[in-house]
């Protein structure tokens, strides 16, 4: 796994998303930690749904019906 | 502290019987008694769970007393939910208006006669001038 943090690539995109939001000190080193819980929540979830269906191999309807779901967990 | 928890149980289920009656007559389906128990289980639960969330908005914005902004918060998560939310928020700003005026024109009528009927405003918002 990567161990850096692509901090102004994460700058970058959340200034796109709220141009006049400022973020402060380290929290995108935090947005980063979400992002990567968020990650693991969405591979766990998609490979139950693999199971599940005795396949494998995660295929695209496993991903996309397990974001559904985990992005609505995910709400702040 | 534990029979005050009991209680506090049976009042839940007690509303949530009689809501799931409404429902059960509304829709014209039978709900067993376990069902109703298990959904004022779960309410007391998600109560729990609202209490200890509105308590962190609260502390969020340097305040210890829980406003309606904070339940506006609470109830982000679905945008349906939002909406009914700040549309009761609303209502309820607009009688307490209403309530506070006519506090008025009794306090200028009677010059400070107080009447016994005269009911309290349940819940205080503060925040009336903001909606």
């Amino acid at each position: 796994m990567k161990r850096t943090v692509p901090r102004s690539t994460l700058k970058n995109l959340l200034k796109k998303h709220k141009p006049q939001l400022r973020l402060g000190g380290n929290a995108d080193l935090l947005v980063h930690l979400n992002f990567l819980l968020f990650l693991f929540r969405l591979a766990e979830e998609a490979r139950t749904k693999a199971i599940e269906e005795k396949s494998k191999i995660i295929k695209y309807e496993h991903v996309v019906s397990s974001a559904k779901i985990i992005l609505k967990k995910s709400r702040g | 502290m534990d029979i005050e928890d009991q209680r506090l149980k049976a009042a839940f289920h007690y509303t949530v019987a009689c809501l799931c009656e409404e429902v059960a007559e509304d829709k014209n389906i039978k709900i067993s008694k376990q069902t109703i128990a298990a959904i004022s289980e779960i309410t007391f639960r998600q109560c729990e769970m609202f209490a200890k969330d509105l308590e962190m908005f609260a502390k969020h914005g340097k305040r210890s007393t829980i406003n309606v902004e904070d339940v506006k918060l609470l109830a982000r998560r679905s945008n349906s939910l939002l909406r009914y939310i700040t549309q009761k928020s609303d209502e309820l700003s607009l009688n307490n208006l209403e309530q506070k005026e006519k506090k008025k024109k009794k306090s200028a009528a009677k010059k400070g006669g107080r009447d016994s009927n005269e009911e309290p405003v349940a819940i205080e918002n503060e925040d009336s001038n903001m909606a």
